[in-house]
């Protein structure tokens, strides 16, 4: 199975998802106008990988800038086919990167918290440099 | 009458900015203002979570305008009104357009119940919206006035100037205080 690797624009992140390694991430700025079109083959991978997510070991990062409200749930669907690879066998866990004083990333961390109970979802601080 | 810009430049600190812009609002116009905007935070804002926090708003009023004309586009035209303006003790982001009586209406409802809830419940009303509800045909997702009074802390502001029985000019604004780039 095929990487996935998109290069960031100025309103999309950076995706690389490995099938090798299992790291997922997808980091920068997610506030494109038609999120739905960014985000589909991000959710047609994962539900390729399911194939063969039985005991594989899978993490996610997601260290955004910033996102619009369309973003939120588009990545609320990508959370829920990372939720189901954990059916399918896989160990996933789900990390959401914030800075300290970011208080509204981390209010959206714990949301998403809350809505997918089922998958260990960590809100982690970046350290400074 | 003659508009006196000297005074205006002069009345304004140099930290301070004003953005008007009134035209079309698609994705690339709205694009362009993003950038000038961040880019004079950049230098004009200090606390970094308050940068972060009135371009965050800023995108979510912005690309909500643009949506809402697009949906409308054919009875109402797609030019909008976006205006940012920078003081020293606060932001000011605020949207203007058209509407139809029937949409300012439901509009006026949506923002009068999202003020109406309490932080708490504004967080679990995002919640059942994030999870419940489906994306509209535009990849919109329902959540922009309740996210842009989320991060305001409740500061929707509105106004409906009713041009006659069936036109409405619907105005939105948001403040957001300077309070902690200020206090140290």
């Amino acid at each position: 199975m095929e990487s996935l690797r998109i290069e960031k624009t100025l309103n999309t992140p950076f995706v690389h998802l490995d099938p090798d390694t299992g790291k997922l991430e997808i980091k920068g700025r997610s506030v494109p106008e038609n999120p739905l079109e960014f985000y589909t083959p991000i959710n047609e991978w994962l539900e390729r990988f399911k194939a063969q997510a039985a005991e594989r070991i899978l993490s996610l990062d997601v260290e955004l800038e910033y996102f619009n409200t369309s973003s939120s749930k588009c990545l609320l669907d990508v959370f829920k086919k990372v939720a189901q690879l954990k059916n399918a066998g896989a160990a996933v866990e789900i990390n959401w990167w914030c800075e300290e004083f970011d208080d509204d990333m981390i209010e959206a961390g714990k949301d998403y918290q809350d809505l997918l109970d089922n998958i260990p979802f960590n809100i982690r601080i970046i350290a400074e440099e | 009458m003659k508009k006196d810009y000297s005074k205006v430049y002069n009345e304004m600190q140099d930290e301070n900015f004003i953005l008007s812009y009134k035209g079309q609002v698609g994705f690339v116009q709205i694009n362009s203002l993003l950038r000038i905007i961040e880019d004079r935070l950049e230098t004009a804002e200090q606390n970094p979570k308050t940068r972060k926090k009135v371009y965050n708003i800023a995108t979510e009023c912005y690309q909500n305008l643009s949506h809402h004309l697009e949906k409308h586009s054919e009875e109402i035209g797609t030019k909008g009104l976006a205006v940012f303006e920078a003081y020293q003790d606060k932001y000011v982001i605020a949207t203007g357009n058209y509407v139809f009586k029937e949409n300012g209406q439901k509009i006026k409802e949506k923002i009068d119940y999202i003020n109406s809830l309490s932080r708490e419940e504004l967080r679990e009303y995002h919640k059942q919206i994030l999870a419940n509800e489906a994306f509209s045909e535009k990849g919109t997702a329902g959540l922009g006035f309740v996210d842009i009074a989320r991060k305001s802390d409740g500061n929707l502001r509105y106004e409906f100037s009713y041009l006659n029985d069936n036109l409405a000019f619907f105005t939105l604004k948001v403040e957001i205080p300077r309070i902690e780039s200020k206090k140290e």
